[in-house]
């Protein structure tokens, strides 16, 4: 018999370890993809990977099972992906509340600031053609503002829906719109040579 | 409604969010506008190539971050000292195969900090909280200490508690077999920042003329270094030395996932060698071993490692190769 998450929760929150290594199990493949896809980087989505289960491991005790886990550890994920970023290319804090509650930075001039150490190195002579359509989609992602390429990637990659996303990020679900339009537009000019 | 609303609402269609009630209205829209039938077909179109070059993460990359993760989990879990599970029941359960690798290094980790507790405190016979209490870390000598924090002090009596880390450096010498030296070189496996020191430690153990089959501790160690050392040479000579080993199904769960997910081919190889050795002393080769290596078959990009996978089930009678 599979056990709720709630369950597990209760099971790890009593210190029970196979609990939580359940937890881990079940979330894990999808929260590694959205570092992957975060970072462009193995090395870096590893740590994140690190940061984000570590942090719901300490965390654990005081998550209140008022809303579902899978959106209290995306939560903690999509917090990881933002900080890390903020330590990679403005060595501030962001919070992520502030960002998309309201008085949202301006998803436009924050956008292409991720440092070049992300991109792929050009070597697009040797390589084939699903890789570089690969980085393709990499250099396009990347010149999305943080918070658009959030939501892209949730949305895109992982199949979540507004609502979802706009409860994980504790925002508007037009604020959530707002950045998914703004990241699908330039995806779609950035993206236009490769299928016309 | 403004074009760029239509626009939005596009958008929200490729992406199966369009109220089924906005529908007939953008559906007016599309017949009369160009720019947003364009629009919606080359989403689709950059749908389409979003999703094929879209792989989930590498298994690899899953598998070591996961082993990464319960070594963390481990370190934390010890040292807050939360883990009510004795090492003596730890090692039970061990050998009944209930536990999960992160608890068998657990097990080990308690083992070596009884042991240490056992040093600094002098005592041959195990160390208690009245010795500890006793221990005068000041006549000890060469004693260092840290961590000081106040846990009780009453100003009106004058009593004050203080709790306190004190560690001085000890010499061990003996046998290379002795137990002792064996639980000392298993922690340093384990917890040892330097990674020439973990691979020392590592030689050390897998040099050893005898290998009993009652040595859980040492047998646990090599595991946790096989599964979680970030250093390739030392995870090599942890699968050598448990290659002496008589094959567990702790052991044999190592290996396959050596033979499945670690990046380096030698030690990819000695993950082979080690089940053929099993199989030719007698070992029924079981599913979970057909299925790594008909894998390895299949996807590694190693020339070699395709060619020796395919001899071992040969070897063993499977042909399907």
């Amino acid at each position: 018999m599979t056990l709720e998450d709630n369950e597990l929760v209760m099971r790890a929150q009593k210190g029970e370890m196979v609990a939580f290594e359940e937890l881990v199990c079940r979330y894990d493949r999808r929260i590694l993809g959205i570092a992957l896809k975060f970072t462009n980087d193995m090395d870096q989505a590893q740590d994140l990977y690190q940061e984000i289960f570590l942090r719901a491991h300490s965390g654990l005790k005081r998550f209140r099972l008022e809303s579902q886990f899978s959106t209290w550890i995306y939560r903690i994920a999509t917090n990881a992906c933002l900080s890390h970023l903020s330590s990679q290319t403005r060595k501030r804090e962001i919070s992520i509340d502030r960002r998309f509650d309201g008085s949202v930075e301006d998803a436009e001039t924050s956008s292409g600031q991720l440092p070049d150490a992300l991109v792929s190195p050009p070597d697009s002579d040797r390589l084939a053609e699903s890789a570089q359509i690969g980085d393709h989609i990499t250099r396009a992602l990347k010149r999305l503002s943080p918070q658009q390429r959030l939501v892209f990637v949730l949305r895109h990659y992982d199949g979540h829906k507004l609502k979802e996303i706009a409860s994980i990020l504790k925002c508007a679900e037009g604020t959530v719109k707002k950045h998914l339009f703004t990241a699908t537009l330039r995806m779609r000019k950035e993206l236009r040579c490769i299928y016309h | 409604m403004k074009h760029d609303e239509y626009r939005e609402r596009v958008i929200l269609l490729t992406y199966g969010e369009l109220e089924p009630s906005e529908l007939p209205d953008l559906e007016g829209h599309l017949r009369e506008c160009q720019e947003c039938r364009r629009l919606l077909a080359e989403l689709e179109q950059m749908q389409d190539v979003l999703e094929r070059s879209s792989p989930e993460p590498p298994e690899h990359l899953l598998w070591q971050s996961r082993e990464r993760l319960k070594a963390s989990l481990q370190r934390t879990v010890s040292g807050a000292g939360s883990d009510a599970i004795g090492w003596s029941e730890r090692l039970t359960a061990l050998i009944r195969g209930s536990l999960a690798p992160v608890q068998v290094v657990g097990a080990l980790a308690m083992v070596c900090v009884g042991i240490m507790i056992g040093y600094l405190t002098f005592s041959p016979s195990g160390a208690g909280e009245h010795q500890l209490a006793e221990f005068d870390p000041f006549v000890s000598g060469n004693v260092k200490i840290n961590s000081v924090s106040f846990q009780k002090a009453d100003a009106a009596s004058g009593e004050v508690e203080l709790a306190f880390q004190a560690s001085r450096p000890f010499k061990i010498r003996g046998d290379v077999e002795d137990p002792r030296i064996q639980r000392l070189l298993a922690y340093a496996l384990i917890n040892e920042q330097n990674p020439g020191i973990r691979l020392r430690a590592v030689n050390t153990i897998g040099a050893r003329s005898i290998v009993e089959g009652t040595d859980l501790e040492i047998q646990a160690a090599l595991i946790g270094a096989l599964k979680t050392d970030s250093n390739p040479a030392v995870r090599q000579q942890a699968l050598s030395a448990l290659a002496k080993h008589p094959i567990t199904p702790e052991i044999k769960e190592a290996v396959l996932g050596v033979l499945a997910y670690d990046e380096n081919a030698k030690l990819r190889i000695e993950a082979i060698n080690i089940l053929e050795a099993a199989v030719t002393a007698g070992h029924d080769i079981e599913s979970d071993v057909i299925d790594a290596l008909e894998d390895r078959i299949q996807k590694d990009d190693n020339n070699f490692i395709r060619l020796r996978a395919q001899a071992v089930l040969q070897n063993a009678g499977y042909e399907r190769f």
